[in-house]
């Protein structure tokens, strides 16, 4: 546990909304944060990365502080060694893929020739060996998918963050993505926050569950227990209903 | 500067770029087809402007003045130098429209860029 990503007291404002929770997550974990459009989940990630500010709380992670509200301690998101995989991916628009993977480790140091053999290697892993030389507008959904996954990862995070890591993909591609996405996510070893507004994805993809509502946690636990007793009325329709 | 997406750069800052590695690889990549959009429509006013050039800015040579004014000096001065210009000026014009057929017929990326060299 002490190495994992813990969140005590955090609170953020955002004009009517406020965010208000407290979260652990434990090395080697996949929390999946579920909510509705509105709730709070990527605000949550975005503290986390350090692109968006704590009104307050304090956020470590294995034992570093990432950010503190009440000692004036703000980690940039350069310093937290937070992988990101954005909902709306943001590849790079003018960088060929096997550049855009090699982009983390580059920007920390690695010689050139090592990063893109990095790149290389984390492109075959995630299926797309052979697609290095594209840019993103020539690769589908899934594969630019793909490429931000490899791209998060290559850059060797402490944490991972993911958000809505499925929603932009068509149906066909999807079992294919998930299936992926839970091998490596099961073999990083730092925490995992992994958001989604699809309670069926959350129960697949976490080891734990935890539902945020209006800014606040209303439920966590296994996948098995939020599934059998959904303690809110959205996530017992969502999954009925799918 | 303000069109481009602040998300792209959150994203190089998430994988550890420094400001100034964020300045060489994502900013300045994602101006290059406004700067190149903004460097071609400077060369086409030089080569095709004339009266509001004469009127406003006046006929400096090496500061203000535009290659038909100057064709149009040369014409009292030397009209065989005047001709020449005009002609070498065809030119370039023929020559601008024949290197960017493709990419205006082919419809490379949007092609921004080199659109306005028509009137020179």
């Amino acid at each position: 546990m002490s190495a994992g990503l813990r969140l005590d007291g955090v609170r953020v404002r955002r004009g009517a909304f406020a965010l208000a929770l407290d979260l652990a997550v434990a090395p080697g974990e996949v929390v999946a944060v579920v909510g509705p459009n509105g709730a709070g989940k990527t605000t949550l990630l975005r503290v986390v990365a350090g692109l968006a500010a704590l009104d307050a709380g304090r956020v470590t992670l294995g034992g570093r502080v990432l950010e503190d509200a009440a000692a004036g301690v703000r980690l940039p998101p350069q310093a937290r060694g937070a992988g990101v995989v954005f909902q709306d991916l943001r590849l790079l628009p003018h960088l060929r893929a096997r550049d855009d993977v090699a982009f983390g480790p580059r920007a920390r140091g690695v010689p050139r020739a090592e990063a893109a053999a990095r790149a290389g290697e984390w492109l075959a892993r995630v299926g797309l060996g052979d697609r290095g030389d594209d840019r993103p507008a020539e690769l589908s959904g899934g594969q630019a998918q793909r490429v931000a996954l490899a791209r998060a990862l290559a850059s060797e995070p402490d944490l991972l963050l993911l958000d809505e890591p499925l929603a932009a993909v068509d149906v066909a591609a999807r079992d294919g993505l998930r299936e992926l996405l839970r091998t490596h996510l099961g073999a990083f070893a730092g925490p995992v926050l992994l958001v989604t507004h699809d309670p069926a994805e959350a129960v697949a993809l976490g080891d734990r569950v935890v539902v945020v509502e209006g800014g606040t946690v209303t439920q966590v636990g296994t996948p098995a227990e939020v599934a059998a007793a959904p303690a809110s009325d959205w996530v017992a329709r969502m999954l009925g209903g799918g | 500067m303000r069109q481009l997406d602040r998300g792209l750069e959150e994203a190089a800052a998430t994988l550890g770029a420094s400001r100034w590695t964020l300045l060489r690889r994502v900013v300045l990549p994602g101006l290059a087809p406004t700067l190149a959009a903004g460097a071609a429509l400077a060369w086409a006013r030089a080569l095709g402007e004339f009266g509001a050039t004469i009127t406003f800015a006046g006929n400096l040579p090496g500061r203000t003045q535009t290659l038909p004014l100057l064709v149009a000096l040369e014409l009292e001065r030397d009209p065989d130098l005047a001709f020449l210009l005009s002609l070498a000026m065809l030119g370039i014009s023929v020559a601008v429209l024949a290197l960017l057929r493709d990419r205006w017929l082919g419809g490379w990326r949007g092609g921004g860029d080199g659109a306005a060299d028509g009137d020179a």
